[in-house]
């Protein structure tokens, strides 16, 4: 893992899950049911909040836009995006492994 | 055949944005519906059946991002209108669950700093003019009527008074959010 990534972890929940959901282009409303079908209805992204993950996340060039279609502008992972979202994942199965042990003995 | 629109008065202050929403809220719930606004703080209310919707407040000085107004309407909301920079969006309340706009602190802590920014970027210029003006009272002295002189610094008194206060207040609501994000 590239040092210069860690800078951006960890992500919150809801930003895993916007890169999780962008495996596949999307645009803004698609992937805000992705998201909400993903997490089973716990994590839910507001179009405010999302639109301005997006902006962000444009600019620290995680994910690119790549379709802009009637004012809806479609994104996907860059490079970056899918190397911080694997190490984002990598911890995540860390931390939860760590957990379900740790939940019997409470 | 319109039903005439039922104009209410009733003022906010900028901080209490979620207040309003709320009151809207309870308006609709006895049947009136946000149509429009009126002038000095007047809200103009259609008449219908009770209904429970979710009125959102965003905050955006300046021409809307069509992209960034298409997704709050692809997620099912209105937009009703916008008033001093202040946009108005109204969403059916489903099975109880109100949706929102912004999810997370950090997206309403940046609309608060939007409006934070209103009040403060103006500052700077009205103190300036108001001390130019009080330079020159003094600098020419009896050739303002008593009248102006003291209407000049009400005006700017409150308006300068006013300005902090929202500021202040906007910015106590800034760090609660804060807070809300560090956990």
């Amino acid at each position: 893992m590239d040092t210069q990534f860690t800078k951006y972890l960890p992500l919150t929940e809801s930003t895993t899950y916007i890169l999780m959901a962008l495996a596949e282009p999307l645009h803004g409303y698609a992937l805000m049911q992705k998201v909400d079908e993903m997490s089973q209805g716990t994590v839910k992204i507001g179009p405010g909040t999302l639109y301005g993950a997006f902006s962000q996340l444009e600019k620290e060039g995680l994910i690119i836009m790549v379709k802009e279609e009637e004012r809806r502008k479609s994104y996907a992972l860059t490079n970056k995006g899918k190397q911080i979202l694997a190490e984002q994942v990598r911890r995540l199965v860390i931390m939860s492994k760590n957990g379900q042990a740790i939940l019997p003995q409470l | 055949m319109n039903e005439p629109l039922i104009r209410v008065r009733k003022w906010f202050f900028a901080w209490q944005d979620e207040k309003q929403e709320s009151w809207l809220g309870d308006m609709s719930r006895k049947g009136l519906h946000l149509k429009g606004f009126a002038l000095f703080g007047s809200f103009l209310f259609e008449q219908g059946p009770a209904r429970d919707y979710a009125y959102r407040m965003d905050y955006n000085q300046g021409k809307p991002l069509e992209d960034y107004q298409q997704l709050i309407r692809d997620a099912g909301w209105e937009h009703l209108g916008e008033r001093n920079g202040w946009h108005y969006w109204c969403k059916e309340v489903k099975s109880g669950q109100a949706s929102e706009i912004f999810t997370d602190a950090a997206s309403k802590w940046q609309k608060y700093q939007r409006l934070f920014t209103t009040y403060t970027a103006s500052l700077p210029a009205v103190v300036a003019m108001y001390i130019i003006g009080v330079a020159a009272f003094n600098r020419f002295p009896g050739r303002h009527p008593q009248w102006f002189v003291v209407t000049f610094v009400i005006l700017f008194i409150g308006w300068i008074v006013f300005a902090i206060l929202n500021a202040v207040m906007i910015q106590l609501r800034m760090n609660e959010l804060k807070k809300k994000q560090t956990l």
